[in-house]
């Protein structure tokens, strides 16, 4: 009986840990959609590290939510941090008027944006899969304060 | 003799009492949660009567939509698919003052595999439901897909 007590209390030790550990320092999450593509495919599973006031950083993988609730949550690359200008023309980034190095052959035709300078507070996401035409992958400014999480590990199960 | 009639009474005070709690105890609030899960239930087994019975006759949604071509277009759309499986959270229901009309948000997400061996998707949408209160219980009025937000 008191091995039993012991091992219960273990486990509830141990769930309790987890479920702090995933409310205040890093999440699990199964990407869904192919917007990341080829980075972060549907099935997925990734881990984000909380973020609690994000400090732009060109390149992050984030995760933000919707401002309104009940939240919906994405996940996107940042291209373009506060202050700067960005546009896209032909489906190439162009950054401060240059355009922008990506890893990624693919650019969409499709996809266009007039000059645009980047408000204070937000930064410009887009998603990898640049193959993608849809709204899904092309996504635009979002607040610095929606950032949640900052993407620290992915696992492809599902080949 | 005496069990039966014991069993029949016994029965009867069960219905009584459930009907007693669902009168007294059970919200609106409640009622909508489980008339939202009943409609996702009946979207995945494919139960068009039962979908169409949640939904109100002059029902009208952002897509111009009526109830006829809704339950068309669920049904065709669920055809396309061997399986589907679909998780609602996040649900928050408002109900007016007046008892009467309500609005639920929800985030649905949907499980699907194509006909035929096809791929496995998986999507993922916010959704404001509308409700009135009929004489046979709440319906659902309208469905709008909000504008999210980012700032």
């Amino acid at each position: 009986m008191r091995r039993r007590t012991k091992i219960l209390c273990w486990l509830l030790a141990v769930v309790a840990v987890l479920f702090l550990l995933s409310r205040f320092v890093a999440k699990p999450c199964v990407i869904v959609g192919e917007s990341m593509a080829p980075t972060l495919r549907s099935w997925d599973l990734c881990l984000m590290r909380r973020v609690y006031h994000y400090q732009p950083r060109r390149g992050d993988v984030v995760m933000f939510r919707t401002a309104d609730d009940p939240p919906i949550h994405f996940i996107k690359r940042v291209i373009a941090l506060p202050g700067e200008t960005v546009a896209v023309l032909n489906g190439v980034v162009q950054l401060n008027g240059a355009p922008l190095s990506e890893p990624h052959d693919i650019n969409n035709s499709d996809w266009s944006l007039a000059s645009t300078n980047v408000p204070p507070d937000r930064v410009f996401v887009i998603g990898d899969n640049r193959a993608e035409g849809g709204t899904e992958t092309w996504h635009g400014f979002v607040a610095t304060r929606l950032v949640v999480g900052k993407l620290i590990w992915h696992w492809r199960w599902k080949k | 003799m005496k069990w039966l009639l014991r069993i029949v009474v016994a029965a009867l005070l069960v219905w009584l009492l459930w009907q007693g709690w669902q009168r007294f105890f059970v919200t609106d609030e409640t009622r909508i949660r489980r008339l939202i899960t009943t409609m996702a239930s009946a979207v995945k087994q494919n139960k068009i009567l039962t979908l169409a019975d949640c939904i109100a006759g002059d029902y009208g949604d952002d897509r111009g939509m009526d109830k006829a071509t809704l339950l068309g277009i669920v049904r065709s759309t669920r055809s396309q698919y061997d399986a589907m499986f679909i998780i609602i959270s996040d649900t928050a229901v408002e109900i007016a003052d007046d008892n009467q009309k309500a609005q639920a948000t929800i985030v649905a997400k949907v499980l699907t595999k194509r006909a035929g061996g096809g791929s496995t998707e998986l999507n993922a949408e916010r959704i404001r439901l509308f409700f009135r209160k009929t004489s046979d219980g709440w319906k659902m009025t309208r469905v709008e897909s909000p504008e999210l937000k980012f700032d």
